[in-house]
């Protein structure tokens, strides 16, 4: 372009230019294209010497997509127009020019270079240039470039933008020059051009000068490839999908909302309740061909037929659903969204004194009633789900470890499962909630008037304090329940002689709730490992004494004889102590604090329970002593002289004493004793009634405050929430598990100030809660995802976890910040590749399916290079030419032997079924 | 539970242990200064408050004095369910009541509030010449388990009042200093400017939880 010795006079000018500009007038900046052609150059010099570290420094910005490149820019004008001069750069280069598997920015890609710089108008609309206006520019840069030795390749865009044709020059040194020149046939591909051997021979003929040479000659041709298939979109609708392919092709896609009709998540817990969309809408799978040598178009057409193992590496390049990315936050249908909306009713419920006022008509205002309630037949047919399913019990071992610091209910039970049905029935709203919750409560009474077992509500049970007051209720209403069958039956069979029912401590006690010998835990005194025959004949031996006296026995207390006579020491049936729920328990706290602290205070109710015991073993042992109820009651208290061997203790008359303690005068125990009448359990007033305490829980069910109930139902539907998104199968991956045990700790900090009754009013309160719901959304689109990928990757668990962890680490920083989700970011997740080991392509090739007719009729196959009948999406390759070369041409003889190998040309070419780019450029000597 | 007020603080407590272990005993000790060599078995449960100075803070405890006998065992999870604290004594002249000392300490492992204090008391530490269950075994367990231990003697007073005021120092000052790592709750996008005015309540919960 420029003559050495023009480059060496300006670069003495230069210098003076420099020191001297406002006085001289160099002649070289005579015409305004010169001028132009010098400012090129300042720029391009004052790049050149900060170097890369420094231009860091000076503000260079990183570019999205590429890794480790970034860019400089300048503003330049010549001929009233603006020009705008990037210089790409890379910080750390080291590695080949062109490497397929790292994130390249275009340029680099298509002509093999490192850093380079570009030069276009500044125009809104981005680069319109013609042809010669295009190589004017370029030559302008080309001048400027060798005035200043410069060695970077400089690229001018041409044509139309949508092109993305440029042409480029580089000075490489003393005598070569390298052009570039890349352009694009954005439809109707001629067919050659469509495969592999009409590309290899218009590579060739790029060298050649007729194609007659091609049979003749043998090039050694450099070629790599790399192909990207596509599956098919996770649905079953061939529309839809092929119409989505096209849009994917033109490269706008993202938002199209379509509805998933597939439902891959059937079997997923929280399928009972929702469905959500595969949050993994296809796979991209990178093919990578090394590079090799191929001497003839044969050769070439052999390559599109050779299997996709060949390759050397694969890449997977997961394609997430637009409702994962962050702006989407809110608009997922799931737990989180039901969860807001139950917040919602809790925010309505404040000033409300009861249920039925939110249903009936006079008291509902104009707004309440634009809420809708589901028609009858659904709530029918909810009532029957609820009531009527039966129950499926969980094991406390598959419940999260954390659910148990939640006040809630577990899963399974009645109250969980209303507020999981509540989520659903209608919108949530407060009216739905109340008539779900008024005819919950009604089914409950006819369970409780005609005496029928509760669903999903274990009757044996005790109450779990840890959970909230209504399943606490609903859990003793059970218990209730059960003893007022007990004593239903009871009276229908006419008089329930306990005693004679069975001698055999398990059975009776599982037909006899109420009355369970109480020593269970006292292993050794009650026989249970002697032979049935024995232990009957020794019950039969002590029956026989005292037949008509003993009532309420549970069985002969093992080695254990009276004081006072010979027989043996008989366990008694007792009453189980009275259940409480924790209002009832807090209810005796205050009334032990009112009550004052004397020490001599003991509970009524303990009193109670011990006067209950003496009668029972009274009844037991019509000769029992004092002794003889502290022996078996307390046996600390019961100073043995023998050994405690067996056969001692089988002697009689037993020998030892009370304790000091039991033997005092005044003794409340002694007393108790002596009051207590010799009445077996069955036949004692109840310790607790049932009948009373049931209808005490049905009115509390029925008054509950709406807000008290909204809370407790906040609480638990958060814990059944996540109970339900905890069974999840998502193959034990880390982070989410860490994740979910944060979730877990999170709301039962969040939900505490609801346990603490300190609701009304505290606006702050409802919108913490609102907060839990983001919260809560994040980690259910994770879960969403880690499913999905867990059952598409069953048997290469490794890349699941790869591609979740990057998406995780991708995710993790946007919980939280609102708004965040700008679509490069997004693009740069969906390029994150994931390489497929040679042990996991199997699972990756079996992605994609065999197109069914209907998929494949309106796509013609024309490329070539099939997967499963599937051609590729993308089709890249890399043809180069090598030669040896001297490069000191114009050196001394000596260094003759010194050669160097330098690609002569190389064509870079990227073509899907529809367009295909070619970009060459060639080193040549000046 | 603790409750907090400006500086006093609100704590049940609750005993328990094998019968015979002491339990009466150490807290007669404690609240009223007391020993009764042939204290009365408890009947069910037994009620007592003592207030503690901790460095600038009062601390009221409600202390419910349960009894032994395995009959009450079903009423002990009414006693401790809530409960700030435990301390769970056994008799060092028996090793019968270590063992039911330990079991007492799996279930509230499992059934009580997880941030609960809990002590470990060997009692009748004057009884050195019927020991069973050394110090060092005891201790083993304790530090095995999350514990303190001490053993003491209602009988003479010893370690008495430290035990308890070692669990007053012990108790969690503010009640939100106990959450683990949870999440930042964030606010939704459009309410981003109400953040910084409701922030105050969330205080506790924001700066609390590290993602």
């Amino acid at each position: 372009m420029s003559s050495s010795s023009k480059k060496e006079h300006e670069r003495e000018d230069d210098s003076e230019e420099e020191e001297e500009f406002e006085h001289f007038d160099d002649y070289t900046l005579a015409s305004s294209w010169e001028k132009f052609i010098s400012e090129i150059e300042a720029v391009c010099r004052q790049w050149l010497a900060s170097g890369p570290k420094n231009l860091l420094e000076k503000g260079a910005v990183p570019l999205e997509g590429a890794k480790n490149l970034y860019k400089v820019k300048s503003e330049l004008k010549y001929a009233m127009k603006n020009y705008c001069m990037d210089y790409y750069f890379e910080i750390s280069n080291a590695g080949k020019a062109v490497d397929w598997s790292s994130t390249l920015h275009d340029l680099q890609l298509s002509f093999g270079v490192k850093e380079f710089m570009v030069i276009a108008p500044q125009s809104a609309n981005g680069v319109i240039l013609d042809s010669p206006e295009a190589s004017k520019l370029l030559s302008a840069v080309a001048i400027a470039f060798s005035n200043c030795s410069s060695l970077w390749p400089a690229f001018v865009p041409v044509h139309d933008p949508s092109r993305k044709a440029y042409i480029g020059i580089q000075n490489m040194g003393t005598v070569f020059t390298r052009r570039f020149e890349g352009d694009l046939i954005a439809s109707q591909v001629p067919v050659k051009l469509m495969h592999l051997e009409g590309l290899y021979e218009l590579f060739v003929s790029k060298f050649t000068f007729s194609l007659s040479d091609l049979s003749t000659h043998f090039f050694r041709v450099h070629f790599t490839m790399k192909l990207t298939y596509k599956t098919l979109p996770y649905d079953d609708d061939s529309e839809v999908s092929n119409f989505e392919y096209e849009i994917n092709e033109s490269g706008s896609d993202n938002g199209i909302d379509k509805r998933n009709k597939l439902q891959w998540d059937v079997d997923c817990p929280w399928s009972e309740w929702y469905t959500a969309e595969d949050p993994l809408k296809a796979f991209e799978l990178i093919a990578m061909w090394e590079e090799k040598i191929i001497q003839s178009s044969m050769e070439m057409a052999e390559l599109e037929n050779v299997s996709i193992n060949e390759a050397h590496k694969w890449f997977i390049v997961p394609e997430f659903s637009a409702y994962l990315m962050g702006n989407y936050v809110g608009n997922m249908v799931g737990f989180a969204s039901q969860l807001a909306l139950l917040i919602d009713a809790l925010a309505m419920s404040l000033d409300v004194k009861f249920m039925e006022d939110f249903v009936s008509v006079e008291t509902s205002g104009s707004d309440k009633l634009k809420l809708s309630v589901p028609p009858p037949t659904v709530l029918e047919r909810v009532l029957k789900d609820l009531c009527h399913a039966g129950p499926e019990i969980i094991s406390p071992e598959s419940r999260h470890k954390s659910s148990r610091i939640i006040k809630g209910a577990p899963l399974e039970t009645l109250f969980a499962q209303f507020c999981l049905h509540s989520l659903w029935f209608g919108d949530c709203n407060i009216r739905a909630i109340a008539v779900l919750w008024i005819e919950f409560i009604r089914e409950v009474r006819w369970y409780w008037e005609e005496s029928q077992p509760l669903p999903r509500m274990q009757s044996n049970g005790t109450i779990d304090l840890s959970t909230c007051l209504v399943n606490q209720k609903l859990q003793m209403l059970a218990i209730c329940l059960e003893k007022k069958r007990q004593l239903l039956d009871s009276h229908q069979d006419g008089v329930g002689n306990i005693s004679s029912d069975s001698p055999s401590v398990e059975v009776s006690g599982a037909i006899n709730e109420d009355l369970s010998p109480t020593s269970r835990a006292k292993e050794g005194f009650i026989k249970e490992s002697d032979s049935p025959s024995t232990s009957n004949a020794k019950l039969k031996y002590a029956n026989n004494k005292n037949d008509n006296k003993r009532r309420g026995s549970a069985g002969v207390v093992e080695s254990m004889m009276l004081l006072n006579s010979h027989s043996y020491m008989h366990a008694p049936f007792t009453q189980n102590p009275p259940i409480m729920t924790e209002d009832m328990h807090e209810e005796r706290l205050r009334a032990v604090e009112v009550l004052g602290e004397s020490f001599s205070f003991s509970g009524q109710l303990e009193k109670d329970i011990l006067s209950s015991d003496m009668s029972a073993f009274k009844a037991a042992n019509p000769e029992a002593a004092f002794e003889d109820f502290i022996r078996w009651h307390s046996p600390k208290d019961w100073e043995d002289d023998s050994s405690s061997s067996l056969s001692s203790r089988k002697k009689w008359p037993p020998s030892g004493r009370l304790s000091e303690r039991m033997s005092d005068s005044g003794n409340s125990w002694r007393k108790i004793w002596d009051d207590a009448p010799p009445i077996p359990a069955s036949e004692q007033k109840p310790l607790m009634d049932p009948n009373r305490e049931g209808e005490k829980i049905l009115h509390y069910l029925e008054t509950v405050r709406p807000h008290q109930l909204l809370e407790q139902m906040v609480c638990t539907a958060f814990q059944a929430s996540a109970d339900t998104l905890n069974q999840t199968n998502f193959g034990g991956l880390k982070n989410m598990s860490t994740k979910i045990d944060q979730l877990y700790l999170t709301m039962a900090s969040a939900l505490r100030p609801l346990q603490a009754n300190k609701l009304p009013g505290d606006t702050e309160i409802i919108e913490d809660l609102k907060r839990l719901c983001i919260v809560f959304e994040h980690v259910e689109k994770l879960i969403t995802l880690a499913a999905s990928l867990h059952r598409k990757f069953l048997n290469a668990p490794r890349l699941s976890q790869n591609i979740f962890n990057n998406f995780y680490n991708f995710y993790l920083p946007k919980m939280g910040k609102p708004s965040v989700g700008e679509e490069d970011t997004n693009k740069e997740l969906m390029k994150k590749k994931e390489e497929i080991r040679v042990n996991e392509r199997d699972v990756v090739t079996s992605m994609f399916v065999q197109p069914s007719a209907n998929q494949s009729w309106r796509k013609v196959l024309s490329m070539g290079n099939l997967l499963n009948g599937h051609e590729p999406i993308l089709r890249e390759i890399v043809f180069s030419l090598r030669d040896r070369v001297d490069s000191s041409y114009h050196a001394p003889r000596s260094q003759w032997s010194h050669e160097q190998e330098i690609e002569t040309h190389r064509m870079y070419i990227c073509g899907t079924s529809n367009d295909l780019r070619v970009a060459l450029s060639i080193t040549s000597c000046d | 539970m603790a409750t907090n007020g400006h500086n006093n603080l609100n704590a049940k407590l609750v005993l328990l242990g094998d019968m015979g272990a002491g339990k009466s005993s150490l807290v007669l000790r404690f609240v009223k200064g007391q020993f009764l060599e042939f204290q009365e078995s408890t009947i069910g449960a037994a009620f007592f408050s003592q207030t503690l100075a901790v460095n600038d803070a009062t601390v009221k405890f409600e202390i419910w004095d349960t009894a032994g006998q395995e009959r009450y065992h079903s009423l002990a999870p009414m006693y401790y369910r809530g409960a700030a604290a435990a301390i769970i004594v056994y008799d060092i002249t028996s090793a019968d009541s270590f063992t039911r000392a330990k079991k007492w300490v799996q279930e509230l492992q499992k059934q009580g509030n997880p941030n609960m204090v809990m002590a470990l008391a060997g009692n009748k530490a004057d009884l050195e010449e019927k020991r069973k269950v050394t110090a060092d075994e005891a201790r083993v367990y304790a530090d095995e388990n999350g514990l303190f231990f001490m053993e003491t003697s209602a009988k003479t007073a010893a370690n008495v009042n430290d035990i308890f005021h070692e669990i007053a120092k012990r108790l969690p000052r503010a009640q939100p200093t106990q959450n683990p790592a949870g999440m930042v709750l964030v606010d939704r996008p459009a309410e981003g400017a109400r953040a910084a005015s409701c922030s105050y309540g969330f205080q506790n919960l924001g700066t609390l939880y590290s993602v």
